[in-house]
Formats: C-alpha cells, structure tokens, sequence
C-alpha cells in the first residue's frame, strides 16, 4: 500500500520488530499495541504540521533552516573531523559527492527531503558498540 | 521501454545505498526497510521534521513496550 496511510501502519510494524509477543502479562496482543502506536504516530506528524507557520528569522525559525540539506551533512561532516572521527567524516563527504542530484539521476524524486530527515534523526539511536 | 525502467530502478538502488550509508554514519537508526518506507513518505510530501518527530515517538513508544514486556510490573 503506497498511500501514506499505509505506509505509516507500515513504519509503525517496523517499530515493533524485536519486540516478544510470547509473554502475554501484560495483557497487550500485537494488534491493539500496532493502534496504539498509529495513534501516537498520527499525533506527532499532526503536531508538527500544525507548529508550521510563517517562516524567517521573525517567526522564531532556527537559523539553520534555510541551510540546504547537504550543507548542512558538511557541516555535520566538519563536527566529526573536530571531534576526531576523520576517517568517517571523509566516508560521509564521499557518500555525498555520490549522491545524485536530480529526479533523473537519483531516481527519486525527493532526495534532499531525505537527506533533511536524516539530518534531523542523526545522533537519535544509541551509538553502535565499540569493539575492544 | 524496459531498458529505461531498468536504468532507472538501478539509479533508484544505487542512491538507495548512498542514503544508507549516510543514514549508518550519521547514526540514525533506519534500517532498510524503515528508509524505504521514509522515501516513500517523503515522495508523498510529508515534512521531513515532522516524520523525524513520527519516528522518535515510536521509537519512544516501542521502546517501554519492551521494557514493560521485559519486566512487567
């Protein structure tokens, strides 16, 4: 289903992935916690849309906002060089220099929504861990 | 005919590799399957921030569920 309902029932089975539907203590079957977390979904994408007003500096907008997406991964890119993690910052400039521009050459017709998504999401999952 | 619909479906797989890969560097938690349906999200118009929000609030979400399912009360 590529409607964008569907897909958010979609992202929402991707989130209960891992979770053991065994242990039935609680009382919660897989279905009532997948309405549970379409409500929850639905409520955070409304809440945003509805915070969108008027954009620039007066309406209270980060100063960042206006950066195009890719500026803002080199920027990204420059914070782990200073944090002494150069040998990912030059992958991540080299995985952008591969990124296409363009419907025609991505494919996609909205890569740099997706890159601006991955710009809001980086650093949310916990870091991978470190192998001694 | 075809051989436009498979340049364009290896396009699509190849800039599909370089967000992973971007996504995995800048640690976001997105496998595959959760980016795919993220494209597809953003190709449908839905604000990027927004479904940042989605996407941490059922991370939130199913994240006391497994603790809750880990060890009930």
């Amino acid at each position: 289903n590529g409607s964008i309902t569907g897909l958010l029932s979609d992202l929402c089975s991707c989130s209960l992935i891992g979770v053991s539907w065994k242990r039935r203590a609680l009382g919660v079957s897989r279905e009532s916690f997948h309405r549970v977390l379409k409500k929850r979904a639905y409520g955070a994408l409304l809440s945003k849309l509805f915070q969108d007003g008027p954009k620039g500096p007066a309406s209270g907008q980060s100063a960042t906002a206006n950066i195009p997406p890719r500026n803002k991964v080199l920027m990204m890119s420059f914070d782990l060089r200073v944090a002494g993690c150069r040998e990912e910052a030059e992958r991540l400039e080299d995985q952008l220099g591969r990124l296409p521009e363009g419907a025609s050459s991505s494919g996609l017709s909205e890569v740099d929504a997706v890159l601006e998504l991955l710009v809001f999401l980086a650093g949310s999952a916990p870091p991978p861990p470190t192998s001694f | 005919m075809a051989s436009a619909a498979n340049a364009n479906l290896n396009a699509v797989r190849e800039t599909m590799d370089v967000l992973l890969e971007i996504s995995r560097l800048l640690n976001t938690g997105l496998d595959m399957e959760s980016l795919s349906i993220c494209v597809r999200l953003c190709e449908q118009g839905i604000n990027p921030e927004a479904l940042s929000a989605v996407i941490k609030e059922l991370r939130k979400a199913s994240e006391s569920l497994k603790a809750e399912m880990e060890n009930p009360a």
